[in-house]
């Protein structure tokens, strides 16, 4: 069996981290969390893995979930790289943020965004995300260059 | 001809119907006379004719006696019997006063009256002889009668008379033969004359009446068209009438009147563009209409500086907003003192131009329109609005002295008037603006910080509430009932927060943002407010009445799904004991006021104007909700400029009354954003 490909979770604060973390575990999501606590690391992660890629085939990560507001560059400076790059912008990023302006819905569709989920407040919630999440953009859904 | 025309174009219109009469009058009169010389000769020629009759026959009775003398005479020489001499005296008798008749009736013509002396000398000297022979003849010496009749002496000398009493009488035939040739003629002449005068006279007639439409009717005429032209502007200039009398005057008055009214359109119609361009608020604001002002004043009015006089009260002093031409730069911002501007002060006090022909002879000692600009004459129209005089307009030429007429100065005040309310729109609008630019600064800054703050705090609270969740999961029964419980109660407190940063978000940015107004039917929006609302109906067992038809509203459709949830949810959350009653339902179609009513706890008339303030909760605190979902609804409400009102009783129910624009009203909502803007 391949190796599986991660979920990428870009998130600046580490309970929102550990909780989503811990969601897919509940949720019995088998696909690696990768966490990374900002825009910039995730870019940095997913161009290494990039590299990586050259060598080890599929490690991209199957699904990013992304928060908005981080400090130094937010989710939508983000989408805006990432949705840049020929070799990314296949990668669905669900953006999971606790706004419920309309105007960002609209701006991270704009961008490309492939969701948009709202933050619940319970912990019962996010893991039932976590478990779609699992089910649809990690089993179901599927990109060019995997089986 | 034409010196003719000129002459007599510049007669007075009285004489030139006088020339007209003479010329009609003159021929009749000359006629009339000619007829009666004509009938005076003729009755002359007359008289002639009767007299020369008379003559003839006098002349034939001096021939009778003198033939009765002859015969008397022989008779008695021949017979001596004294009986034929009878005749003879009677002859000798009646030839004296014949004679002297005959005389008389020639004594106008001498040829002839020689005539009858030569017949009467030689009928005398006949007479004498025969008294001499008859003597002889008497005392018997018949010798020399004898001799006398032998020699035919006396027939010799009587024929004689004959031929001379003939002759005098062919004269006489033929000056009256030359006299009646003479009265025919005339009387042919006075025919022909009398037909030629007619002829003349008609002619004349229609000289006189070509002459009077030339001069008169004809000019009248053209008058007449010119004027009716006139009133629909086309008017000929010069007016086709060069006669130089009154009606030729009349028609160069009116030239001139054309002229000048011409002259005033024209001005009216620069003064109307021009109050349209002035009043045009560009990129440069109040400054650029005052600009435009004083450069358009000077122009009209054709003077060389205007100044655009603003008072300003609080300092009591003169700002100059714009000058004319290069005084603008020099005066801008500048200020002119109260006393030395008492001109302009008198038309500002009393709201009436104020008129000076003669600058350097105002009393006042100090101008400063005078002194400064060196202006000669000065006309200073008052600025006014509602409020009254704020500023005025100095209208002054600088190279010489000019008398502003009545038109000038109404024509100013137009001006003015005009220019009042572009200075008023303009300050209104640089207000408005000003004004707007802040508030607009202020609120996108508000709802930056608003969200920004929402964000900070949600975050926090949800994260709280999260990991209470996650707690309870992982360690229910680990903790005893009482840790269970407060771990729950740090869950719901969290989501509480949450919701309720939530709501301060929502409602921080109605009218904010720019939604779409739309028509929508309010039934669609309850059928879906129901929904959303099915599960706590059904657990209340509540019975819902909706109306079956609503009139479509102008809004957007989330705002109004936002004002029906609110109310219906509210509605449903305060219920009384009663099983739960709510409708919804249109009070009046043409206005589009809809209510929702339950029979809930209702509200107190004392906690009703607390109704719609935020986080007003009246004392139900144990029911849920966040206490702004009624603020909302009024910020909806009031966004679209309508009204929201409450009618409620406690224990009976509330009724929740709200308008919102009907399709079709559109036009009142276009602006609804900005003035909800201008609300905060």
């Amino acid at each position: 069996m391949e190796t599986l490909r991660p979920i990428l979770v870009v998130d600046d604060d580490p309970v929102d981290r550990e909780m989503i973390e811990l969601a897919f575990k509940r949720a019995s999501v088998v696909n690696p969390v990768v966490a990374v606590h900002g825009a910039q690391p995730a870019i940095d992660y997913l161009a290494s893995e990039g590299e990586y890629r050259a060598g080890s085939s599929g490690t991209l990560p199957v699904v990013i979930i992304l928060d908005l507001d981080m400090p130094d560059m937010d989710g939508f400076g983000f989408l805006r790289r990432v949705k840049g790059v020929s070799s990314l912008y296949v990668i669905p990023v669900m953006v999971l943020t606790t706004s419920q302006y309309d105007g960002d819905l609209t701006r991270s569709y704009s961008l490309a965004a492939s969701s948009c989920l709202t933050k619940p407040g319970e912990f019962g919630r996010l893991v039932e995300i976590a478990r779609e999440i699992g089910v649809y953009w990690c089993t179901m859904n599927r990109i060019p260059g995997t089986t | 001809m034409t010196l003719g025309k000129i002459y007599i174009g510049a007669w007075p219109v009285r004489h030139k119907v006088m020339l007209i009469l003479a010329v009609i009058v003159l021929p009749v009169v000359v006629m009339m006379m000619l007829y009666i010389t004509t009938v005076r000769q003729l009755l002359e020629v007359q008289e002639e004719v009767d007299r020369l009759f008379a003559v003839q026959v006098q002349t034939h009775a001096i021939l009778a006696h003198i033939v009765d003398m002859q015969d008397g005479f022989r008779g008695f020489v021949l017979t001596r019997n004294e009986d034929f001499l009878a005749p003879y005296y009677a002859a000798e008798e009646a030839f004296d006063p014949a004679i002297f008749r005959l005389k008389e009736m020639v004594r106008h013509d001498p040829e002839q009256l020689t005539r009858v002396t030569d017949i009467e000398e030689k009928v005398r000297t006949l007479l004498q002889k025969k008294r001499r022979l008859i003597d002889d003849t008497r005392f018997g010496e018949m010798k020399p009668v004898r001799e006398h009749i032998e020699s035919g002496a006396g027939q010799r000398y009587l024929a004689e008379i004959r031929v001379e009493i003939a002759a005098f009488e062919n004269a006489e035939k033929t000056i009256m033969q030359s006299r009646q040739k003479r009265a025919t003629r005339l009387a042919m002449l006075t025919r022909y004359g009398l037909g030629g005068v007619m002829i003349g006279v008609l002619v004349l007639w229609w000289l006189a009446t070509r002459l009077l439409s030339r001069t008169i009717t004809g000019p009248l005429a053209t008058l007449t068209v010119e004027t009716m032209k006139f009133g629909q502007r086309k008017m000929s200039n010069p007016i086709p009438i060069s006669s130089n009398d009154e009606l030729g005057l009349l028609a160069r008055t009116m030239e001139q009147m054309a002229e000048r009214i011409q002259k005033h359109m024209r001005q009216m119609e620069a003064l109307h563009a021009i109050a349209k361009d002035i009043s045009t608020i560009g990129p440069d604001g109040l400054e650029g209409v005052l600009r435009r002002i004083a450069e358009r004043a000077a122009e009209i009015l054709n003077v060389e500086l205007c100044l655009v006089l603003l008072w300003e009260e609080t300092i009591s002093c003169w700002k100059v907003g714009a000058a004319s031409g290069v005084w603008h730069e020099l005066l801008r911002r500048s200020v002119l003192i109260r006393e030395e501007t008492p001109i302009a002060i008198r038309a500002l006090t009393t709201a009436l131009p104020q008129v000076v022909e003669d600058l350097t002879a105002i009393p006042e000692p100090v101008s400063q329109i005078r002194d400064r600009f060196g202006a000669k004459s000065l006309l200073a129209v008052p600025l006014a609005g509602e409020s009254g005089t704020f500023g005025v307009l100095a209208l002054a030429p600088i190279t010489e002295r000019r008398s502003f007429t009545e038109w000038d100065i109404h024509l100013a005040q137009q001006f003015a008037d005009q220019a009042s309310i572009a200075i008023l729109n303009a300050r209104l609008y640089e207000a408005a603006s000003q004004r707007g630019e802040g508030l607009q600064i202020r609120l996108e800054n508000l709802e930056r910080y608003a969200a920004d703050m929402a964000h900070d705090l949600k975050g926090p609270a949800r994260r709280m509430a999260e990991l209470a969740s996650l707690l309870q999961m992982d360690y229910k029964g680990q903790l005893d009932e009482r840790g269970d419980r407060y771990l729950a109660w740090i869950r719901d407190n969290g989501q509480q927060l949450m919701t309720r940063i939530e709501e301060v978000l929502k409602l921080a940015r109605i009218g904010t943002v720019h939604e779409i107004v739309e028509a929508v039917d309010p039934s669609d929006v309850v059928q879906e407010v129901l929904k959303g609302c099915a599960e706590q109906i059904q657990r209340q067992g509540a019975r819902v009445r909706v109306a079956e038809r609503f009139p479509r509203l102008a809004c957007n459709r989330v705002h109004l799904f936002q004002v029906m949830d609110n109310l219906v949810r509210n509605a449903l959350t305060f219920s009384g004991d009663t099983k739960t009653e709510l409708e919804i339902g249109v009070v009046d179609r043409e206005s589009g006021v809809l209510f929702v009513r339950d029979n809930g706890i209702g509200i107190a008339p004392e906690d009703q104007g607390r109704l719609f303030k935020p986080f007003e909760r009246l004392g139900q605190i144990d029911r849920p909700g966040t206490g702004i979902g009624l603020t909302i609804v009024k910020k909806i409400i009031e966004l679209y400029q309508g009204k929201i009102w409450v009618e409620s009783e406690v224990g009976r129910g509330t009724i929740f009354f709200f308008s919102l624009p009907l399709y079709g009203q559109l036009a009142s909502v276009e602006n609804a954003g900005a003035e909800v803007r201008d609300q905060l």
